[in-house]
């Protein structure tokens, strides 16, 4: 029995086979204008038996993962290898963190040993804040106004900017063109038809074609009914439309 | 050998443990573990969706468009932006929901995803709903607890 439960106690120590990376997580500050990035995840197998890798993967279509030598899979003690995991930052602007998972040979399904991360920074040029306004039906329809802030080196100009429906009017008041803009909403539908929300397209000469056009909302709400109102009301689960209703 | 026959010995009583266990007790809990304290930032269980939201939210599917289309939660929305789909687009689309006061939850495929929180973010910087969250364990956690018709 003592052989048997020494061998039981000792089978996971064998079981674990590691790869040690260089760093599991990673930051990268990418230009503005590069639409695709790379990040190396350095490895070596310090334990004392081969490793084998079965599955690489990210979490995202944005990213392509590859393992140098070729793609080899199996690492003997000592060997080294590389991941590289490729970013297409093409519809990306801020701070962008991406996942790639990797599996070694007895990993659960559900469980890859390795997790590296990749956080990429990429330059915000346009700042537009807030992105949504908002009234109640029931305050007063006063203006409010959307700050654009350019933060790129060059200059940007806002050349239009455009509402969606014509219960709201847009308004832009050059700051300090190609850098600062002041974009004023104001609702102007009758007072008994003036619930609507609006698309803002803001376009600029930004020459990083992803940021060239930005979005803002003005939403005028319905007023909160009060509680006597709700008292009543029903409660349940949410209108279903079938999957497939946004194409 | 002797060992070896204690191991099988072994092996033979946690089997007919488990045999029994499975009679008495039914079928193991096949659902997501979430862990409150283990959250990522920006996320959520499950069962907080189903208990303090009372399921009242909006459910948005970051998938591929082809998944959310075979096998979606009913009622959800797309809106990713994976293997090209024009985020902007979907959004606005998908405004007049995400603006109805409820809160939001987004889900991607499962646990490591990851889409799920990005998209959760890139909406919550609109300001459009009172909170909005990526769902812990994704579509798996939402298939695993019978949400998801067969």
């Amino acid at each position: 029995m003592k052989t048997f439960i020494t061998l039981v106690t000792l089978f996971p120590l064998f079981a674990q086979s590691q790869l040690t990376f260089d760093s599991l997580q990673k930051e990268l500050h990418a230009p503005a204008d590069a639409n695709t990035i790379f990040c190396d995840f350095s490895f070596e197998n310090r334990s004392g038996k081969d490793v084998e890798i079965t599955r690489y993967e990210p979490t995202c279509s944005c990213m392509s993962v590859q393992i140098n030598n070729n793609g080899k899979l199996k690492y003997a003690p000592g060997e080294k290898g590389i991941i590289r995991a490729n970013f297409d930052m093409q519809s990306y602007s801020g701070k962008v963190d991406k996942l790639v998972n990797v599996w070694l040979k007895g990993d659960p399904e559900d469980k890859p040993s390795i997790n590296l991360v990749v956080i990429v920074n990429i330059p915000v040029l346009v700042e537009i804040s807030p992105k949504t306004v908002e009234w109640s039906s029931s305050e007063s329809m006063s203006p409010k106004t959307i700050k654009i802030k350019m933060t790129h080196s060059e200059p940007i100009k806002v050349t239009s900017a455009t509402i969606s429906n014509p219960i709201f009017t847009v308004e832009l008041k050059t700051i300090n063109e190609g850098k600062e803009y002041d974009l004023v909403v104001t609702p102007v539908g009758k007072s008994d038809n003036k619930v609507g929300i609006g698309t803002i397209s803001i376009e600029t000469d930004c020459k990083i074609a992803k940021q060239r056009r930005q979005m803002a909302f003005a939403i005028v709400r319905n007023a909160p009914v009060t509680s006597a109102v709700t008292s009543g009301a029903q409660q349940g689960p949410a209108p279903v439309a079938p999957a497939g209703s946004v194409e | 050998m002797k060992a070896l026959g204690q191991a099988a010995l072994l092996c033979v009583i946690t089997g007919v443990a488990g045999l029994a266990t499975w009679k008495i007790k039914g079928s193991p809990d096949r659902t997501v573990p979430c862990e409150i304290s283990q959250l990522k930032e920006g996320e959520i269980c499950l069962s907080t969706v189903m208990t303090e939201w009372q399921n009242n939210v909006v459910w948005v599917d970051a998938r591929l468009r082809s998944d959310w289309k075979k096998d979606g939660l009913p009622g959800s929305l797309l809106i990713t932006s994976v293997n090209g789909e024009n985020f902007d687009q979907l959004l606005e689309q998908a405004v007049p929901s995400l603006a109805e006061g409820k809160n939001v939850v987004v889900y991607c495929s499962d646990v490591g995803c990851g889409t799920s929180l990005e998209i959760a973010k890139r909406i919550r910087e609109f300001g459009l709903a009172p909170e909005v969250k990526a769902l812990h364990g994704g579509w798996k956690a939402l298939q695993q607890a019978g949400l998801i018709p067969p």
